[in-house]
């Protein structure tokens, strides 16, 4: 469980990490303004947001819906753990100002990167295939799904994730990729920044390369439009 | 405003086209002439490019290119891939050596691929079933290419957005790696 005292300790790291999070009970309007607001903030926050439907390293949960006059204040719980022990740095006021919510946000950023300490994680391996593996394999189209994020090297978690796969379905594909060896697994390289820098950092010749040719949420906001949901939005 | 693209390519005939009229919001703007290979029962084909788009919330746009399909027009497609998310080959099976045909685009393309993300897919199975899917991906294995293989028949709009999809993992899992890594 991360403390005050563990979030200042954490606050010059820099890892930038991919996170996600979740909004609760907020009105459409408030939760719009609070999406919209962390990805313009994305070049300047410490981490990577991304928001999901279930399973965020963050929920955002709006305290006192039944208020006549609205929730006025967001409470901000990890992954595992418990806002009330954070408090008042888990809390964010509304209406929403964008440098509150960016200074949240590193916090809890910040708190959820020390909880990830690759040495001592097992999740932190990549894994990834030999090769395409054979059609007999790929029965379901959750499978296809996973066999093409291991098609680059991904963590468990981010195969988890993506593909919409329970933990036995992960495990069982895996298992039969180990079984056929197709499954190379490798411990994640030194750290750098997780990442990509903020837009404004990046160097005008990577325009042409991943990641730094994508800004943030493209991905998501072309799932969006075609109708193509994230795994963990389904 | 920032604009995106994906590629399409393919023989001539494959349906990249069609792939891409399957998805685009406007009708893809074309840049054909009067097919003159005998070899190809079609009266038209693709010399230049053609591109549908698709516009993203905040006005974004991604632009949906489809290759020209003959060989001799390879020296614009390193120009085409510059910048590109993702590429999808596509393979007509109706064709007397597809995996010949597999080869010239993942040499072609083959910055693209390893830098991005890339899809096979592969077309008329249906009537045409050998060679089979796990054929292609020995092929990739010996051309040192991992990617998905998948069947599609690309009039399906459904088939067109699996394709889409993959892409998008593969970019997915990247920056997902990339976060494994801090």
């Amino acid at each position: 469980m991360a403390n005050a005292g563990a979030l200042a300790a954490v606050g010059s790291s820099p890892r930038r990490l991919a996170l996600s999070f979740s909004v609760e009970q907020l009105s459409e309007r408030d939760e719009l303004l609070l999406k919209s607001l962390v990805r313009v903030l994305d070049h300047r926050t410490r981490h990577h947001w991304e928001c999901v439907t279930r399973d965020a390293d963050l929920r955002l949960i709006a305290q006192g819906a039944g208020d006549p006059d609205g929730p006025r204040t967001i409470h901000a719980t990890m992954r595992g753990g418990d806002s009330a022990a954070l408090a008042p740095d888990a809390q964010l006021p509304l209406p929403l100002h964008p440098e509150r919510l960016q200074a949240l946000l590193d916090r809890m950023g910040d708190a959820l990167a020390a909880r990830r300490d690759p040495a001592d994680d097992a999740a932190s391996k990549l894994l990834r295939l030999r090769h395409w593996p054979p059609i007999a394999l790929l029965g379901t189209g959750t499978r296809l799904s996973m066999a093409t994020l291991l098609s680059r090297a991904c963590s468990l978690q981010t195969l988890q994730r993506q593909s919409g796969a329970s933990e036995q379905a992960c495990a069982e594909f895996l298992n039969d990729l180990r079984h056929a060896g197709l499954l190379i697994e490798e411990a994640a390289p030194p750290p750098e920044d997780a990442w990509p820098a903020p837009s404004a950092a990046a160097p005008v010749q990577a325009r042409a390369a991943w990641p730094a040719a994508a800004p943030s949420g493209l991905l998501s906001r072309i799932r969006s439009r075609l109708g193509l949901q994230h795994a963990q939005q389904r | 405003m920032a604009e995106h693209k994906i590629l399409f390519t393919g023989t001539m005939g494959a349906g990249k086209t069609t792939a891409i009229a399957a998805i685009s919001e406007t009708p893809p703007m074309r840049t054909e002439a009067r097919n003159t290979d005998e070899s190809v029962a079609k009266p038209t084909t693709t010399v230049g490019m053609d591109w549908g788009e698709i516009t993203l919330e905040g006005g974004e746009t991604l632009r949906l290119c489809g290759t020209p399909g003959q060989q001799r027009f390879a020296f614009m497609w390193p120009v085409l891939a510059r910048g590109a998310l993702g590429l999808v080959i596509l393979i007509d099976n109706s064709r007397p050596d597809p995996l010949a045909d597999l080869d010239v685009y993942l040499q072609g393309f083959a910055g693209l691929i390893a830098e991005a993300a890339c899809v096979v897919a592969v077309g008329r199975t249906e009537t045409h079933p050998a060679p089979g899917l796990d054929a292609f991906a020995v092929r990739m294995q010996a051309r040192g290419v991992l990617c998905p293989v998948v069947p599609a028949n690309v009039t399906r709009r459904d088939d067109v957005l699996l394709l889409l999809h993959l892409l998008l993992l593969q970019l997915e899992a990247r920056g997902g790696a990339l976060a494994t890594t801090s």
